[in-house]
């Protein structure tokens, strides 16, 4: 999952695969804000037919946030 | 340059009651709303709001909520509105809520208002449910939006479902009650109390008159370009004044039909698939379309191409000749392909951005709001625009600059028929926010030109604005951060970043507690402490940087930080 959002952040938002790390903040480090975190999620959302609750993507602070996010709930 | 301010098919208003009443008649069964429930889009029109306006009124008065205080708080949707209006209507204070409040904060407010009645979706339900009994005034929970499976609620005489009372008072209105239609409120007294951002104990309540929001319903309408023929999609909180002024009350008082984002995900998805004519919105959306386009453009090696394009569109637009929807249609076809223009509010917006997107087609209109005047102050009226200037100042309103002797700028006062009460419970912030000849003290630091456009160039508050349009009380985030053992002293900032306002913590650490810790310890442990507060709050609050302080901060005599001295 962390190589799949690397790659969507690499493709999608132009940003260099080379910072992107499990604990890279999405903000500080990545400079990625709340609305383009919701517009990210939706691919995952679309592709994997899942459902995220946007007061969960607010709470997200680190790529790692995400990642096992979306490991859990596509393991439930 | 045109000299005179525009003209559209607003409806002038003395009462909120003719906002649904007069547009009904107007516009009748065109939709008023388009909205998602249950996965499928609804239409919600100008009719359907009068009848469903009428009907919840008439039902108050059943449950002995008339002339009471009720809280509403849920995701945008035409229950939300109609709540809103009826309960205005009705001789009541409505208290509109952040749906991102935590649940002890929500609760702090339905309880300090005394709210008889709740309106909420499912969410908040299952938030203030369990407090009812800290909750003695609170009589009724009314469920709005989506209605949750019946079955799997408590048997509780106390929750009550908006459909319900829609029946009920449909009904009483057939059986010949009129206790809703003929009551008369005064337009002069308290009607809204809105909270700025915060908890309980560091959030003010501005209390609004319905005078107040129909004074700024017809200013808006007065000002901005927006006519019937205008789609938007509502992508902003329904509670932020802004959103319900503009984009809700203003709207539909121009026969306008606006889109109800169903979630922040699918905002760019409804964008492109509702075509949208006009957007309200704050910075942060026009940013993040801002590096959309041009992302997208780099991706397709064109910057050269697009930059070249652009002076050569913008030189012919010089000489009459507007080609920009035929030589820009790729990136206005992102964005659905009809967008004119959008207007902006809530935080700075960079003028460059604002230039490129005229260049692109896509006009942006700045505005300056402050909750306190419901919130217009002024905005860029269409046919008279200055780009870096927050707008022209609004019809009916009067504003002047506070300046020291000698000094062209200093704080915006303003005075008009939008200008609040007073906060809620606190005469000493009232007594502070107005001056000695009654004009409001916006805070802001800025200059008026002669034609009456304001700029604003600094802040006397100690709020920080995200570029979401959202106010930050520093001192909200200091009360918990507070509680980290490490901290001795702390004061939240505002900086400038390379991606927005960047919170930051200034710490003087507990040295005497902690002698032997470096600061590079002290950094450590306080900012995972720090994270751990951010991940319970929405993202616009988290502080994102961390200063350790090698001295303690300089104080005034009463032992105040000079938090003034700090950048």
């Amino acid at each position: 999952m962390f190589e799949e959002f690397k790659q969507i952040l690499v493709e999608k938002l132009e940003i260099d695969g080379d910072l992107i790390k499990p604990d890279s903040s999405l903000v500080n480090d990545l400079g990625i804000n709340s609305i383009e975190l919701a517009d990210l999620i939706f691919v995952f959302e679309d592709k994997y037919n899942i459902e995220i609750d946007d007061d969960d993507i607010q709470r997200f602070i680190t790529v790692g946030d995400v990642v096992s996010y979306l490991e859990n709930i596509l393991n439930k | 340059m045109k000299k005179e301010l525009p003209h559209h098919p607003y409806q002038d208003l003395i009462r909120l009651r003719d906002l649904v009443y007069v547009n009904a008649e107007r516009w009748g069964d065109k939709p008023l709303y388009i909205y998602v429930e249950n996965k499928e889009k609804h239409i919600y029109t100008y009719n359907d709001h009068k009848r469903v306006f009428n009907a919840i009124g008439t039902a108050l008065s059943k449950l002995g909520l008339f002339e009471k205080t009720v809280s509403l708080v849920g995701d945008q949707h035409p229950d939300w509105i109609d709540a809103y209006l009826s309960v205005i209507c009705a001789g009541g204070v409505i208290v509109p809520l952040d749906r991102e409040l935590k649940p002890d904060q929500l609760c702090g407010f339905i309880r300090t208002t005394d709210s008889e009645a709740l309106f909420c979706t499912e969410r908040e339900f299952r938030t203030v449910y369990p407090a009812l009994d800290t909750l003695p005034a609170l009589r009724y929970i009314i469920l709005i939006g989506e209605e949750p499976d019946r079955s799997g609620m408590p048997e509780d005489e106390r929750i009550l479902y908006f459909d319900d009372l829609v029946a009920e008072g449909e009904k009483m209105l057939e059986e010949g009650d009129r206790s809703f239609l003929d009551y008369e409120r005064d337009s002069n007294s308290l009607a809204a109390i809105l909270f700025t951002s915060g908890t309980t104990g560091t959030s003010k309540g501005v209390m609004l008159s319905e005078y107040n929001i129909v004074f700024s319903v017809v200013q808006c309408c007065k000002m901005v370009i927006s006519n019937e023929n205008d789609v938007f999609v509502s992508v902003l909180p329904i509670h932020h004044t802004f959103a319900l002024t503009t984009n809700h009350l203003a709207m539909s008082n121009i026969g306008a039909t606006s889109f109800l984002n169903d979630s922040l995900r699918h905002t760019f998805k409804n964008i492109t698939e509702v075509k949208p004519t006009a957007l309200i919105l704050v910075p942060l959306f026009i940013e993040t379309m801002y590096k959309k386009i041009w992302d997208s453009i780099r991706k397709n090696g064109k910057e050269k191409q697009v930059r070249a394009l652009m002076k050569m569109s913008d030189a012919m637009r010089k000489t009459g000749v507007d080609m920009r929807r035929r030589l820009f249609g790729q990136i206005i076809g992102a964005f659905g392909g009809n967008l004119k223009y959008m207007i902006v509010g809530g935080a700075p917006l960079d003028p460059n951005l604002v230039r490129d997107f005229d260049s692109f087609g896509i006009e942006i209109y700045e505005g300056y709001g402050i909750t306190e005047c419901c919130p217009l102050i002024s905005v860029n009226p269409y046919n008279w625009r200055k780009i870096g200037s927050v707008g022209y100042v609004a019809y009916g309103m009067e504003a002047r600059i506070e300046a020291e002797e000698g000094e062209t700028e200093g704080e915006i006062v303003v005075s008009g028929g939008n200008v609040f009460l007073g906060y809620y419970k606190n005469e000493e912030a009232t007594r502070e926010a107005f001056t000695d000849d009654g004009w409001f003290k916006t805070g802001d630091i800025g200059h008026i030109d002669k034609d009456k456009f304001v700029y604003i160039t600094g802040r006397k508050k100690n709020v920080i604005i995200a570029s979401n349009g959202k106010n930050v009380y520093p001192e909200e985030l200091e009360e918990y951060a507070h509680k980290i053992p490490y901290i001795k002293e702390i004061v939240v900032i505002g900086r400038n970043g390379e991606n927005g306002t960047v919170i930051t913590a200034l710490v003087y650490p507990d040295r005497d507690n902690y002698p032997d810790y470096s600061n590079e310890v002290f950094y450590e442990k306080i900012f995972s402490h720090i994270n751990d507060i951010n991940k319970g709050l929405p993202s616009f609050k988290h502080i994102t940087a961390l200063e350790i302080r090698d001295n303690e901060f300089e104080k005034t005599t009463t032992k105040k930080i000079k938090r003034f001295l700090l950048k």
